[in-house]
């Protein structure tokens, strides 16, 4: 019923080259956590997902240590008290240390003042200043409390202390790892089927397929077919996958759907470009420019627009996996079949090209 | 040279023919070049994680109004606290926050998003306190010096940190943090003072400043309004920086395909031309256009000598994409290939230069990506040549063994007619044995140097791949490499036509040398600045005792060669693999158990 489906679905199987496409979203997923890292350190380093304070040595030249000795008990950086600045400015100035804190910390009602020597011309730099001050809200909230105590006990300040256990790196799996995995493959299956049309052009076996008894739209549709089956499977397959050893994932079916929309969409894009232009590095690099702009609903980019934050693919997907209302993902539906709707009337006039030849 | 000129001359009238190709290049160069200058310093949210939890509260407090202007919560109020805790128990909320007197209360469920959004509720509060003390130090100024307890002054200055990751100031360094965790300090209250020496006059103006408050001294800030120049973007604009260079090599990829696809190359093959002037000539308007966006880059982040050192690295990785896009296009049968093959390029640069790149300035593993040169330039430290020169060894090998393998597979019967894998490298392999007058010794011992650079990216997406395994169980990973290893020095014999003839000794000595050789200089970099920072166990590994080594290599190659003279099928390479896998795998083990020290 449906040759051309199956002769291209054997022709993909056949290829060797297909199995690095996987090995690429295998690697995706396997280092899922490096990647979760990797962004957090990008997008919000203070939430301090990895801890380096073991990396960064400061000195204090203080008369007043205990403060600094408090605040040691919060921290894993190593504070190293000196009783003599000119030594303390030498290992600072030699690179043994990375920060000298300099001044004394009272109990009066009082502001008091510290100075803070920083490296310049150090890579490192703003990973110093990062754990410093970190290092100094401790410390601020400590004397806070304190002076507190100590000086206006009836002053109320809100306190938060850190009593819930929370990874970051999870959250990132959320609305980093699992929408991007899940979107790559959608992609990729444009990208083939303006492979397996320019192909059929170039080689010129474009003109016994329609020799077959099918019409024009049928016989791109078989096409579309086989590349929406690679697709699915590989969603499935990585859903089956995160399940099982990662996390657990709601709303399986909506996601399924979704993603099939989205193959289905960016197929029906690459398919009309493909048949309209006839050329491969032309098609293939326009789809490379629409997928980067894809991706770009990934980023925060379109953070500050509401409307494309609640229609982009990222959102849509995160907001499923994380068990949302059904309601809430509905505008992104409704936009993907508009936009699949178009994509299909830009495929119908694209398909004519097909009588030309 | 006049017919190289001429063949890149018609390559660019091809793109300045068809309009719509000329302004996708121009869009694409154009588009690099602005990204170059978006904004990065900012941090901000992802689109999926908008609104992403609903968190519930029945008070109102100032710290919630700060709160609320977060864009990944989003809060909704209830009449009394027991609406809001059965919203929460039926699922209708992700946390809930109440605030009694100075103290916070978060509720969470069991779920995964709830405790995510708690921990993220708290993260929030934490990261609005200093707005929220700022408006009551404003409500309350006669608290102002208990609000902010703390004011810095910052200096900055230069210093010598050239040799701070390398391992002789590590130790210094832990020493110095081990006395320190040592050394008692008798104080026990904020009353208790010790005694400072060698303060001189401009320093002890510090304790004099001290007694200020920050209304009276402008130039100080509060830790809160430390500013942090988020520490990783110096990467992400680096990735930039090569995103020319990928897109150009891909056009160059899809150009030389579409001319293989509709066999046009086929006029070439028949004109009195040489292979590389053909190859040279349509690679080459790529080629500089890379040249010149390198150039263009590195004059945009320095100038005089370190912009020519940026030009040295961007150029190397620029020739690094280069080598691979002809390979890609050259090796592949179709457009299914080129895009399965190009995408895993891509990947291959973001595994190996990019996300190493990441831990510049914070561990030595940064020194595996030429980027971390790029960024150390950019923050002014300073980087030798030599450095530099040694950091690109590995790429610049990489390079000239794709190139070399290009030139030797560029021939009218390889690309007119597409082979399968197998047959490319019998080819290859036969070809390069008569390129080398039949001289049985010189083609193994090229042919295995050249494999290294593969062995080299092989083991480090082996690394990532098994990363959840190798953590469990080590041992797993080092005979996957030592696998690897053998099987690749194993191909040129392999696939060589005369096997029958090659002597046992020239075999063995060929073989060895070339890939003890080979990986000793695509490591010399990192030996030098990431192994010596292990414990003595790595240098023994890559610097000491080099016989043994080099003897295990040469073992190694003997056994398989053994195995084939004695068994004379094909299938006694698997037995020799296997064997010389084994002893590879053993003397690692070994040594990764101190055994030789």
């Amino acid at each position: 019923m449906i040759p051309i489906t199956k002769r291209e679905l054997k022709a993909i199987s056949r290829e060797k080259s297909f199995i690095l496409l996987i090995v690429i979203e295998l690697l995706l997923l396997l280092s899922s956590n490096l990647f979760s890292v990797g962004y957090l350190l990008i997008s919000s380093p203070e939430e301090k997902t990895v801890d380096f304070s073991s990396l960064v040595s400061v000195a204090v030249v203080s008369r007043t240590p205990f403060p600094f000795q408090k605040v040691m008990e919060r921290t894993s950086l190593a504070l190293i008290f000196y009783d003599d600045f000119a030594r303390a400015h030498g290992d600072f100035l030699n690179g043994k240390i990375d920060a000298i804190l300099f001044g004394d910390i009272t109990l009066s009602n009082k502001t008091d003042t510290l100075t803070l020597y920083l490296p310049k011309n150090n890579p490192k730099i703003n990973l110093i200043k990062m754990e410093i001050k970190d290092l100094l809200q401790n410390l601020e909230e400590i004397v806070r409390t304190d002076k507190k105590k100590a000086l206006s006990p009836a002053l109320t300040l809100v306190n938060i202390e850190n009593s819930v256990p929370f990874n970051p790196a999870s959250e990132v799996y959320f609305i980093f790892t699992l929408p991007l995995l899940l979107f790559l493959p959608s992609l990729i299956s444009g990208s083939l089927i303006i492979d397996n049309i320019t192909e059929e052009f170039e080689k010129k076996t474009i003109i016994n397929l329609k020799k077959a008894p099918l019409t024009n739209m049928e016989i791109v549709l078989q096409k579309l077919l086989a590349v929406v089956i690679i697709a699915l499977l590989q969603c499935i397959a990585w859903l089956i996958i995160i399940g099982a050893t990662q996390v657990k994932v709601e709303n399986v079916f909506w996601i399924v759907l979704l993603f099939s929309l989205y193959a289905l969409f960016f197929c029906v894009l690459a398919a009309s470009i493909t048949l309209k232009l006839k050329s491969q590095k032309l098609s293939q690099t326009i789809f490379t420019v629409i997928s980067l702009f894809a991706l770009a609903t990934f980023s925060p980019v379109i953070s500050k627009i509401k409307l494309l934050v609640d229609l982009s693919p990222a959102h849509l997907m995160t907001a499923l996996a994380t068990g949302c209302n059904l309601n809430t993902v509905l505008p992104g539906f409704l936009l993907l079949f508009v936009l699949l709707f178009a994509s299909s009337f830009a495929l119908h006039y694209s398909v004519k090209e097909l009588d030309r030849i | 040279m006049n017919v190289v000129i001429s063949l890149a001359k018609y390559e660019i009238k091809q793109y300045l023919r068809a309009r719509s190709d000329f302004l996708l290049i121009a869009i694409l160069v154009a588009g690099a070049f602005i990204a170059l200058f978006l904004p990065m310093r900012e941090a901000s949210e992802l689109p999926s994680s908008i609104s992403m939890y609903k968190i519930g509260h029945w008070q109102e407090h100032p710290i919630i109004d700060i709160a609320k202007k977060s864009s990944v919560l989003s809060f909704e109020k209830f009449n009394g606290f027991d609406k809001m805790y059965s919203a929460l128990a039926e699922g209708r909320l992700d946390a809930t926050i109440e605030i009694n007197g100075g103290n916070t209360l978060i509720v969470y469920t069991h779920k995964l998003k709830s405790k995510n959004a708690a921990g993220r509720l708290e993260q929030t509060l934490k990261s609005v306190m200093p707005v929220y003390l700022a408006e009551e130090a404003q409500r309350m100024p006669k608290y102002r010096g208990i609000i902010f307890p703390i004011a810095l002054r910052i200096v900055e200055e230069r210093i010598d940190y050239s040799k701070t990751l390398q391992r002789s100031f590590q130790k210094p360094r832990e020493e110095l943090q081990k006395e320190a965790s040592e050394k008692k300090i008798e104080a026990k209250s904020y009353e208790e003072k010790v005694e400072l020496k060698n303060v001189n006059k401009s320093k002890a103006r510090e304790s004099e400043i001290a007694t200020k408050t920050i209304a009276e001294e402008q130039n100080y800030i509060l830790p809160s309004q430390i500013e942090i120049a988020f520490p990783f973007m110096d990467t992400l604009r680096n990735i930039l920086i090569i995103g020319p260079a990928v897109m150009f090599s891909m056009l160059l990829t899809l150009s030389l395909m579409g001319e293989k696809m509709t066999k046009s190359l086929h006029n070439l093959f028949e004109a009195p031309l040489k292979r590389w002037q053909i190859l040279l000539g349509k690679s080459l308007p790529y080629l500089l256009l890379m040249l010149a966006m390198s150039l263009l880059y590195s004059f945009i982040y320095a100038s005089g000598v370190d912009a020519m050192k940026i030009f040295f690295i961007i150029s190397s990785i620029s020739l690094l994409s280069f080598s691979l896009s002809v390979f890609t296009a050259i090796i592949s049968r179709n457009y299914r290939d080129i895009t399965s093959i190009g995408s895993f390029s891509v990947f291959l640069f973001l595994f190996l230069l990019v996300i190493p790149g990441v831990f510049t300035g914070i561990n030595a593993l940064a020194y595996i990506s030429p980027l971390n040169n790029i960024t150390n330039i950019e923050n002014g430290a300073p980087v030798g040549i030599i450095d530099i020169c040694l950091s690109l060894l590995p790429y610049l090998m990489m390079s000239l063994a794709l190139v070399f393998a290009s030139y030797v597979l560029f021939d009218e019967e390889n690309i007119l007619y597409p082979k399968r894998l197998k047959a490319i490298l019998r080819t290859f392999f036969d070809r390069v044995w008569h390129d080398f007058g039949e001289r049985t010794w010189l083609y193994l011992f090229t042919m295995v140097l050249f494999s290294v650079p593969i062995v080299f990216i092989i083991e480090n997406l082996m690394a990532y791949l098994l990363l959840p395994i190798s953590i469990v169980f080590p041992v797993f990973l080092i005979l996957c490499f030592a696998l690897i290893e053998e099987i690749i020095k194993t191909l040129p014999i392999y696939f060589f036509k005369n096997k029958n003839k090659v002597g046992i000794l020239t075999y063995s000595l060929s073989v060895g040398l070339a890939f003890f050789i080979g990986e000793k200089a695509m490591n010399l970099y990192l030996i030098t600045k990431v192994y010596s920072l292990f414990a003595n166990v790595f240098s023994f590994f890559i610097i000491k005792n080099l016989l043994t080594t080099c003897a295990v290599h040469i073992l190694g190659a003997f056994i398989v060669i053994s195995c084939f003279k004695l068994l004379k099928k094909n299938w006694s390479f698997i037995l020799g693999i296997a064997l010389s896998s084994g002893l590879h795998a053993i003397y690692n083990i070994m040594i990764s158990m101190g055994v030789f020290i």
